[in-house]
């Protein structure tokens, strides 16, 4: 998709392990921070933004057996870029529900969603929708081994 | 005219794409709306009372009571009618029961 491949870089897909929400956020805060990505700020500013407005999205709904995402992302004045990180966790971590935050889903795709435009037009979220509202596309994002097919997955795919 | 208010976290507008969603659909169905759509935490009693329907991501706790009808419209968010429709449904409901 052509607003996906705008926002993705090859350096931006991860492949990582962590027991809980919060662990997975700083520990991915502080890479983006390394990078230069994101400001300082940025990871108090995603802690605690997912406690008070959870960004997991249940993809039941869209079809059976798919894994489930979340979406984390902060103001934008902590955000020097608009990029798009791709995090596939090893193992399931609970967040709750942006729709319904009483509930808890099993995540296992995060997409950062890193904006610094305040402007109206940030339409990134809708974009990853369409994506993420396709029962083959995440069943075939499910089949993918290495950083570099998920990459090239997610840029090619229309 | 019915005047709808919706509200995020900020970062990606989703508020804005269910403003733009609420607005086309109502007026798709034949009625006159005019959503704003604001940050969560910018929102105060007195601004709700400028409204007749408040329609948020998922429903907030604000601390204080809301007097006017709330549809959570979070759903829309998907893009895919089967999440959708409901909210519109449960929308046009309160709509039709205000009868401005």
């Amino acid at each position: 998709m052509k607003v996906i491949r705008e926002l993705l870089n090859k350096e931006l897909i991860f492949f990582e392990n962590a027991d809980n929400k919060e662990e997975i956020l700083r520990k991915m805060g502080r890479k983006l921070l390394e990078n230069g990505l994101v400001k300082e700020g940025f990871i108090e500013s995603i802690v605690k933004r997912e406690e008070k407005y959870p960004t997991g999205i249940d993809l039941s709904v869209v079809g059976e057996d798919l894994p489930n995402v979340a979406i984390p992302h902060s103001e934008p004045e902590y955000s020097n870029c608009k990029k798009l990180v791709v995090v596939k966790l090893e193992k399931d971590i609970k967040f709750n529900n942006m729709i319904d935050p009483s509930k808890e889903l099993k995540v296992k795709y995060l997409f950062f969603i890193l904006n610094n435009e305040k402007s109206n037009q940030t339409n990134i979220l809708s974009h990853l929708m369409s994506f993420l509202t396709q029962e083959s596309k995440m069943k075939g994002l499910e089949n993918l081994k290495t950083k570099d097919e998920v990459y090239q997955y997610l840029i090619s795919n229309k | 005219m019915i005047k709808i208010l919706t509200a995020c976290g900020a970062g990606i507008n989703s508020s804005h794409q269910i403003k733009t969603a609420i607005e086309e659909e109502m007026r798709n169905r034949g009625y006159d709306v005019a959503v704003d759509a604001v940050v969560i935490k910018d929102i105060t009693e007195e601004m709700l009372k400028e409204y007749d329907i408040f329609a948020p991501i998922a429903k907030p706790d604000f601390g204080f009571e809301i007097y006017i009808p709330i549809v959570e419209a979070g759903p829309i968010l998907y893009r895919i009618p089967s999440m959708s429709e409901p909210v519109f449904d449960e929308m046009e409901q309160i709509i039709k029961s205000i009868n401005k």
